[in-house]
């Protein structure tokens, strides 16, 4: 609903520069968006990953950390998507990708988890884990756990180009994201 | 091609619960009560199988 009142449809045929605009252009700022339709896809096993860190060792925090950027631009491109949270010490990631084996995520997290395990002055935990589909994944880690949304942080957003992370030294990332953390508390 | 069309005021669980009924994956947000036809989509539409499938945005509308 535009705000001249007009209910139109968008998209790449009808209205292409509001279907242009409406992706990505911010809520609201284009109109009122009453429905969309999305494409869908098969329902496939998703393999999963999930390491906790609690560090008392700022030096083990970004070592950590400078693995994890390290190895994203790989675990994208094996599909892998997920979250990473880090806030006053502790660190927690968990991905996941419908494109991999169990096998294959143990081989590409062994080493990684080794690793971590290996810092002074930490506890971890870590599994790597295959959920049936996609409902299980979200199930297990979105509905069971009666989280809602929100936090108290004010969002934002940033896409990081992956040639700044395999240029750039994963370390000097790592230490400049765990300033920014120490500042405003949660990243 | 399987779409689903979801009005104003759906969340991504109630959306998410509707696509597994049909053996279906769509890419969406994380937490339940985010809008399925709301910011979530105008702002890019992050999701953790987007690495897969795209952003929200080139997976809406058709």
């Amino acid at each position: 609903m535009t705000a001249d009142g007009d209910h139109v449809i968008a998209n790449p045929y009808r209205n292409e520069d509001l279907f242009w605009a409406l992706r990505g252009g911010g809520g609201g700022t284009w109109g009122v968006v009453t429905s969309v339709t999305y494409k869908t896809h098969p329902s496939t096993p998703l393999s999963s990953a999930i390491l906790s860190v609690n560090s008392t060792n700022a030096d083990s925090t970004q070592n950590i950390l400078a693995e994890i950027i390290r190895l994203t631009p790989s675990l994208v491109e094996q599909g892998y998507g997920g979250y990473c949270g880090i806030v006053a010490g502790q660190i927690v990631l968990f991905v996941t990708s419908p494109n991999v084996t169990a096998e294959e995520t143990q081989a590409t997290f062994l080493p990684f988890f080794e690793f971590a395990a290996a810092q002074p002055g930490i506890s971890v935990e870590n599994y790597t884990v295959v959920y049936q589909d996609f409902w299980s994944w979200y199930e297990t880690l979105f509905v069971a756990s009666g989280e809602v949304v929100g936090m108290p942080a004010e969002m934002s957003s940033w896409l990081l180009p992956k040639d700044i992370i395999e240029t750039d030294q994963p370390g000097d990332l790592a230490a400049e994201l765990l300033r920014i953390t120490s500042v405003f508390g949660y990243l | 091609m399987a779409v689903f069309t979801f009005g104003a005021g759906v969340q991504w669980s109630e959306a998410y619960d509707a696509a597994r009924q049909h053996s279906r994956v769509i890419v969406g947000a994380s937490s339940r009560s985010v809008g399925a036809a709301g910011g979530w989509f105008a702002g890019g539409g992050h999701g953790i199988m987007a690495p897969n499938y795209g952003l929200g945005t080139p997976n809406s509308p058709v």
